[in-house]
């Protein structure tokens, strides 16, 4: 510790060192001191809007008194810039009212922007991000159901398993096949060990559970596979949900894995929660099938024969296809809503290589025949029962084949609205698994705003009060600990800003919180300080004392906290993590400025050895 | 200005015995009402749906809880939240979909004019059982963390005497603050949660800072008594941590104030922490120390060794 205090001497480094932190720091606290304009966009799945809409909302808006700051419309997004808050509410009532009247399922999100200066873009500084609970938005906690994953596993490997020991005409007298294991039972030769021998060649990953007795071997997923297979899951699932939100187009979105099995989405400034729910949690895809044109399915006759499958189109009119898939939607690379030549929706579909040279193969052999487009969906509908997925799957489409199709082609024979859905779907792929919504919080724009004026009241009146009191209590002293614990506020906002940390409203409790606590170390210095000078110790001594005698204490009061701070941020989430991260960065922001940068100005104040220190004794 | 200049030597731990009594007998009690009146766990704990509301005018309380009867909500539970025009709904239903049909059924009702809202939704959530099961272990795992890593810090920089004494006293906080919000019947939300946390940081802080000087006069007063050094150490300490504990009070009575109604409970519990923690690293974590010095020997070893210069 005494070298350390040592190192104080060097006073022209500490100084400027102190100073370049402070201004760079201050260019990134800046920002934050932009108040965000209330925005209203709408937006259409990155599909054009109509002008006749766009001027018909701002001739609404226009009628209605609202007046306009600025609209604009780039990347098929309409965003209209209000006065205040309140009419940018008041006006979401009017467009939503609009459309509903118009039939358009548009995607109204309140928003808001900043007029910052291209400047503090160049130098990447942005404001804090602010938390749901400051800006209104809609989160949810997503479960991915892992037990049905392990079960198709567990099956996968029974029938290769049964294809293997055909193919090397080993014979098993039973099999069974359970959800987290299977077992066969061998006939009781010398032909077990040479089994044996060959499965655990063929089937490493697998656990083998070996009865001699009853020539009986059960077979479990290795950990280090389930956990090969969950990290797979979770990974995809990721993936498919960022595309998803893509797609809905919104910005400040995030996703992000919880735990080893939950996903939390949280789309801020969404209000039209069913649109996002339904693009979450659905799974839609396309599949094709060949028609079973020699046997023909009615109310006489209700035979299904072997190799075909009994569909329904959307009129429920039975229909026989054949089982074997000829197109599934795994091939798809890209799909994209449209109108065809005689106004009616469709969707362009566009296929990987080796799913068109397929496609061309079948369809090649099959012209003249018929064949159907099957839509699949499945969603959860909110219900936490794992069995509870439906599944949703219908004929959209059965056609005469023309010609080989490749490559890209079209389907038709749905809605506006479901093309749209189908092909943003299929554009964002197939979620893994059953992912169904534990937890849904949809936090209004008004409360959040509610929230960050109250919480930014609370920072400023918190700190006007202990300025003063320590003004009271510290004189001259007390003023150089507040203007240190000013840049504090400086340093700490602008850490948070660089780090881009989410501001939540504990979050800001914590800020305030901190702003308390780190007149702490000012205190305990100031203290000792003063204990010195009674002592009748000459002013340097007793300052140079209290630093370091203080210094020890200090540090050690403050890393018991810092690591609570650290363990709330790794164990916890949402307003916890905001909570944890504001009071661990408040710790290290309220060391350096209040032991380094008081020393500073002390130093500067009180070089000669002067007489009495104005530290309020 | 100088609070404390007339109190610089006050018998700490001949009043520290009596409060170190009385603190006992009350954990047993708080222990007592903590098992016996459990806590009145908030949303993120039990799970189930919770409805915020704003009326643009005055509601009457009696009268919206006959609408809500009315319109055929089950197991729901109306609540008053800061204004006459604020109300919280919170129902026992573990259904994504009934929580849109009930919201559905409330805007529809109350919203007729769609152009002129008078009920305003701030907020709404639902959390399914299996969320609030995983919290509320999470949450205790996470307090029984800190703990533990605490102790371990104090045994690395102190040892393991004074770690177990500021864990006693820790502990005590726990109790206490946990033992009031069963009492009062505070709503047990993350956000309390989380000013649980603060206290436990705010409190070992305190702590640490009278063990510190506790350790430096074991040193430069190693000829005295235990009884002196601690003593010595609480007055010399007192009046910082007196006037730490004011400005952070100053600070939360501001939060309590200003906080709205999101951070009232969280700035209560804060409150109380604040004086509870002051107050066990006074009275019973220093007192803790004198007890156990009659049984092990707490001058450390180095310490010691230094005797002869």
């Amino acid at each position: 510790m005494i070298k350390f205090y040592n190192y104080y001497k060097l006073f022209n480094f500490r100084f400027f060192l102190f100073l370049l932190f402070l201004f760079i720091s201050f260019f990134y606290f800046l920002p934050n001191l932009y108040k965000e304009q209330p925005v209203i966009n709408i937006n259409n799945d990155n599909m054009p809007i109509s002008n006749e809409n766009i001027n018909d909302i701002l001739f609404i808006l226009k009628n209605s008194n609202f007046e306009i700051k600025k609209k604009s419309y780039e990347n098929n997004n309409l965003s209209i810039n209000f006065f205040s808050f309140e009419e940018q509410l008041l006006a979401k009532n009017y467009i939503e009212n609009y459309l509903k009247n118009k039939n358009l399922n548009y995607n109204i999100s309140l928003d808001t922007i900043l007029n910052i200066p291209l400047f503090f873009e160049k130098i990447y500084s942005k404001p804090m991000k602010l938390g749901l609970d400051l800006k209104g938005g809609v989160r949810f906690l997503m479960e991915i159901d892992y037990d049905s994953i392990m079960i198709k596993n567990i099956e996968n490997y029974y029938n290769d398993m049964k294809y293997f020991l055909k193919k090397e005409n080993y014979f098993y007298i039973n099999s069974n096949c359970f959800n987290d294991s299977f077992e066969f039972v061998f006939n009781s030769d010398k032909n077990f060990d040479l089994i044996l021998n060959y499965l655990r060649n063929n089937f490493s990953e697998l656990i083998f559970d070996i009865n001699y007795k009853k020539k009986l071997i059960s077979f479990n997923l290795s950990d280090i596979k389930i956990n090969e297979i969950k990290k797979f899951i979770l990974d995809k699932s990721l993936i498919s949900f960022r595309k998803r939100i893509n797609e809905l187009g919104l910005s400040e979105s995030s996703v992000r894995k919880y735990g080893e099995k939950n996903i939390i989405i949280e789309l801020p400034g969404v209000q039209n929660l069913n649109r996002a729910r339904n693009i979450l949690g659905k799974t839609a895809t396309i599949n094709f099938f060949m028609v079973d044109n020699n046997n023909i399915y009615n109310s006489n006759n209700k035979y299904v024969p072997f190799g075909s499958k009994l569909f329904y189109d959307k009129n429920n009119i039975p229909i026989l296809l054949k089982k074997k898939l000829v197109l599934t939607g795994d091939s798809i690379i890209s799909a994209y809503s449209s109108v065809n030549e005689e106004n009616k929706p469709t969707v362009n579909i566009q296929l990987t290589n080796i799913g068109a040279k397929n496609f061309f193969n079948i369809t090649s052999k099959n012209v003249g025949k018929l064949m159907a487009v099957v839509y699949n969906e499945s969603f959860n509908d909110g219900n936490e029962s794992y069995k509870n997925l439906k599944i949703k799957e219908e004929v959209i489409n059965v056609a005469k084949i023309m010609q080989p199709l490749s490559k890209s082609f079209q389907i038709t024979g749905l809605n506006f609205e479901e093309a749209n859905d189908l092909a943003l779907l299929l554009r964002a792929g197939v979620l893994p698994t059953n992912i169904f919504i534990i937890e849904e919080k949809i936090i209004g724009p008004s409360l959040g705003k509610e929230n960050i004026e109250k919480g930014y009241n609370a920072i400023i009146y918190g700190l006007l009060s202990v300025l003063l009191f320590m003004i009271f209590y510290y004189n001259v002293f007390g003023v150089i600990a507040n203007i240190c614990l000013l840049f504090n506020l400086i340093f700490l906002v602008s850490f948070m800003s660089i780090l881009g940390a989410v501001l939540t409203l504990p979050g800001i409790a914590g800020i305030v919180l901190t702003l308390g606590m780190a007149i702490d170390s000012n205190v305990l210095i100031f203290e000792r300080i003063r204990e010195k000078l009674l002592l009748k110790n000459d002013c340097k001594l007793s300052i140079n004392s209290g630093y370091k005698h203080a210094l020890i204490t200090i540090i050690d009061s403050n890393l018991t906290t810092f690591f609570v701070g650290l363990l709330l941020f790794i164990v916890g989430d949402g307003p916890i993590k905001g909570f944890a991260i504001t009071l661990c960065i408040g710790i290290v922001t309220s060391l350096y400025s209040s032991i380094i940068g008081t020393r500073i100005i002390v130093d500067v104040f009180f070089k000669n050895n002067v007489k009495i220190l104005p530290i309020g004794l | 200005m100088d609070f404390f200049k007339k109190i610089n030597n006050f018998n700490f731990i001949f009043y520290s015995s009596y409060f170190f009594k009385f603190s006992f007998f009350l954990f047993f009690i708080f222990i007592f009402i903590i098992f016996f009146l459990g806590l009145n766990l908030g949303l993120d704990f039990k799970g189930g749906i919770q409805i915020e509301m704003k009326f643009k005018n005055f509601y009457d309380f009696n009268i919206l809880n006959k609408e809500f009867h009315n319109l055929d909500i089950k197991n729901f539970s109306l609540q008053r939240y800061g204004s006459d025009k604020e109300f919280l709904l919170n129902i026992t239903e573990f259904d994504l979909n009934n929580k849109n049909k009930i919201l559905n059924l409330i805007n529809n009702y109350f919203n007729v004019d769609e152009l002129n809202k008078c009920l305003e939704i701030r907020r709404s959530e639902y959390i399914g059982s299996v969320v609030s099961d995983k919290l509320y272990d999470d949450g205790s795992f996470s307090i029984f963390l800190a703990m533990l890593a605490m102790m371990l810090y104090i045994t690395f920089r102190f040892n393991y005497k004074f770690a177990l004494c500021a864990i006693i006293a820790l502990f005590h906080d726990m109790i206490f603050l946990i033992g009031v919000i069963s009492l009062f019947k505070i709503e047990f939300t993350l956000n309390v949660f989380a000013s649980l946390m603060a206290i436990l940081g705010y409190s070992i802080n305190d702590t640490v800072v009278i063990f510190d000087r506790i350790r430096e006069n074991m040193i430069e007063l190693k000829k005295y008594d235990l009884y002196i050094i601690i003593n010595e150490s609480i007055n010399k300490t007192l009046s910082r941590t007196l006037m730490t504990s004011f400005t952070t009070l100053l600070v939360v009575i501001i939060l309590i104030i200003f906080g709205g109604n999101s951070l009232f409970y969280f700035s209560i519990i804060l409150f109380f922490g604040i004086i509870i923690g002051t107050y066990s690293s006074i009275f019973i974590a220093p007192y803790c120390i004198y007890l156990f010095s009659k049984y092990i020997n707490f001058f450390i070893k180095e310490d010691i060794v230094d005797e002869t210069p």
